[in-house]
């Protein structure tokens, strides 16, 4: 099957002007992703995989942070040329984003079909002024609310957590985007909540082939919900490609310790492997790669330079001297 | 091997209203609802279950922070409830507590040094000055921390040393049993291991009891002994981790298994998804409370209640058909 490619996001840097210096919030990230295609970016908190969500919905907070560099190109248009009035146009209609917490997303003070049928309402869709009810209830049965029409009138307070984040998800697939970015959609879920979010997930992005970009911490969640994984530390990609690879045997020192470190239910009782150190403070990143203070594999090299990214193969790369050494031999 | 805490038919309801001003009407809440338990000393139990469960509730009666509608909390054979104002202060010194969130926990005005010997200071009032420093510097090197952190602020550190301080804090006055919260849904990933193994060796060289409170099943296997899980209020499902986590009887225990995911690419799940969502406790469901979800329900469980039972030695479930 030729998959036609949605999204490709070139050497992205996205910085923010602090009064304590210049945080390379993302420093030169790629990926692309396809139609119907789910990418993960994976990384913990302050690796820059929710600012690279930001800067492609051209949302990342004013003035302090600005886009650099690079070219977010959706469907070979360069986002980062266009206006704000068109940026609104294609915000909705053709990139959609889902938040961590759903009580952040919508008005404590307007009811869920007020919420929901705003999508509609706004300028460049289809119905302008008329009556949208059917639509609304329409999308609300698509995310599985149920009685969806005795609930329009409802407010956010009166839905569980889970239904809220469908409620969000309802807005943001309203109009059938065909990108939606999904930005830890399920970690203030239950896990079976979180079970039933992913699926329903999954099927909205068969429905429609959209591409979804998955911005999570859970490894697990990856596995089980993604094709292709960027892992991402300290502003930088370190490793990219298909999941089944990634997982089978990961290139990156930082992709192994994460998976290491990560607690199963098959394993019995014993201590867990742990990464020492703590995540880099991105004003004082030390020289060469980000990861070496904390790496098990560190040589002389990684203290001087920051290793190029490297092909290991078809499309799977990670930036890491072990690799180019092996290469060079 | 003796028990340390045991919890016998504990119950706590809330009263909330509805209504507006004159037609207000008090119903109650059933957080928890009759939940009976022994821990071990030197044993990691943990109690799991979805949010709305009552395993956070369970946690605050144990700390006296809620008062129990009826039923006994026993340290040791001595009943917690009844205790006069001085024993419930030297119960507080046997029983600590570690939060989810360690940077709403410690109070941001006051430096390391004083977070961590604030405890002493209320509860051994007897101690020299100094001996209390030299007790702060030896608890800050017990979570790892270099004694330079003392005199910084909590906005100093990053999560993993703010949750390093908060256990440093429950450790000062030597507690026998530590209860802890959640102790590592807030932070990272790579982080996480750190303090799990932390508090792993300090439990041996201090032979502490824990119980572990915590929604995250895989972390579970890995840290516990013994595992209670809760589905409204009730326990359904009590045992030895190994046992429970290698053939769970319960159909609420073995849903959870099967949604938890896994780092396996390509899983094929065999099991549906759990319908449904956990039961208002207001009104929770007649039977069995887990039988509008439960994919084995029969008209039975729809009417009486299932008892938690013995299954085999020292462990129990609850369920008409185990």
């Amino acid at each position: 099957m030729v998959q036609e490619c949605l999204l490709s996001v070139e050497n992205l840097k996205t910085y923010f002007f602090t009064r304590t210096g210049v945080v390379k919030a993302v420093d030169g990230v790629s990926f692309s992703v396809n139609c119907g295609e789910s990418l993960a970016i994976a990384g913990e908190s302050g690796c820059g995989k929710s600012i690279t969500a930001l800067s492609i919905m051209r949302l990342v907070p004013q003035p302090a942070g600005r886009t650099v560099g690079g070219k977010i190109l959706l469907q070979g248009e360069d986002l980062l040329a266009k206006s704000e009035e068109e940026m609104r146009h294609l915000r909705g209609k053709v990139i959609s984003m889902i938040l961590q917490d759903p009580l952040m997303s919508l008005n404590p003070v307007y009811t869920i079909g007020n919420q929901v049928s705003e999508a509609f309402r706004l300028k460049g869709s289809k119905k302008n002024g008329g009556s949208v009810r059917g639509e609304v209830i329409e999308v609300l049965e698509r995310v599985r609310i149920p009685s969806a029409e005795r609930r329009l009138n409802d407010y956010p307070f009166q839905f569980s957590g889970g239904m809220r984040q469908r409620v969000v998800a309802a807005i943001a697939i309203a109009r059938q985007p065909k990108l939606l970015i999904a930005d830890e959609p399920t970690t203030s879920l239950d896990v079976t909540i979180q079970d039933q979010f992913l699926r329903l997930l999954k099927e909205m992005q068969r429905q429609t082939n959209m591409g979804l970009i998955l911005i999570t911490h859970d490894l697990a969640v990856v596995a089980e919900n993604c094709d292709r994984i960027v892992v991402m530390y300290a502003g930088k990609v370190v490793e990219s490609g298909a999941v089944k690879e990634v997982y089978q045997s990961p290139a990156h020192p930082y992709t192994e310790a994460l998976m290491q470190a990560l607690p199963k239910l098959e394993s019995k009782r014993k201590r867990l492997y742990q990464i020492e150190g703590e995540p880099p403070n991105l004003l004082r990143l030390p020289p060469g790669c980000s990861f070496w203070p904390r790496c098990p594999k560190m040589m002389n090299i990684c203290k001087a330079e920051y290793p190029p990214l490297t092909t290991v193969s078809g499309d799977r790369s990670a930036a890491c001297w072990l690799l180019r050494r092996e290469g060079e031999k | 091997m003796e028990a340390l805490l045991e919890l016998r038919d504990v119950i706590k309801h809330f009263p909330v209203h509805e209504g507006g001003l004159l037609r207000r009407k008090y119903k109650m809440l059933k957080a928890v609802d009759g939940v009976s338990l022994s821990i071990d000393r030197g044993t990691s139990f943990g109690i799991a279950g979805e949010s709305g469960s009552g395993k956070t509730t369970v946690a605050r009666l144990i700390l006296l922070l809620e008062s129990a509608t009826s039923g006994s909390i026993l340290l040791e054979g001595k009943n917690v409830l009844r205790f006069t104002r001085p024993e419930t202060i030297w119960y507080r010194t046997r029983v600590q507590a570690v939060f989810q969130d360690a940077a709403s926990s410690l109070n941001p005005r006051m430096r390391i040094r004083n977070l961590v010997s604030e405890p002493m200071e209320v509860q051994h009032k007897e101690l020299s000055r100094e001996a209390i420093r030299a007790k702060t510097e030896e608890m800050i090197h017990l979570v790892g921390l270099t004694p330079d952190r003392l005199k910084m602020f909590p906005h100093e550190l990053s999560g993993g040393q703010k949750q390093r301080v908060a256990i440093a804090r429950a450790m000062t006055v030597e507690p026998s049993l530590v209860i802890l919260d959640e102790p590592v849904s807030s932070l990272d990933v790579s982080i996480r291991a750190q303090i799990l193994n932390l508090l792993a060796d300090i439990q041996e060289r201090k032979a502490l009891t824990y119980l572990i409170i915590a929604h995250d099943l895989a972390m579970m296997r890995h840290v516990t002994t013994h595992i209670a899980v809760m589905y409204l209020g009730k326990i359904v499902e009590m045992g030895n981790t190994e046992e429970v986590f290698s053939n769970p009887l319960h159909p609420y225990t073995r849903a959870l298994f099967s949604v938890v995911p896994r780092p396996e690419p390509g899983r094929v799940r065999t099991t549906p998804s759990l319908k449904g969502e956990i039961a208002s406790p207001i009104d929770p469901p007649a039977g069995c409370r887990f039988h509008p979800r439960c994919p084995q329900a029969k008209a039975d469980c729809k009417q009486s209640e299932p008892c938690l039972e013995e299954v085999s030695p020292g462990y129990q479930v609850a369920c008409h058909f185990a």
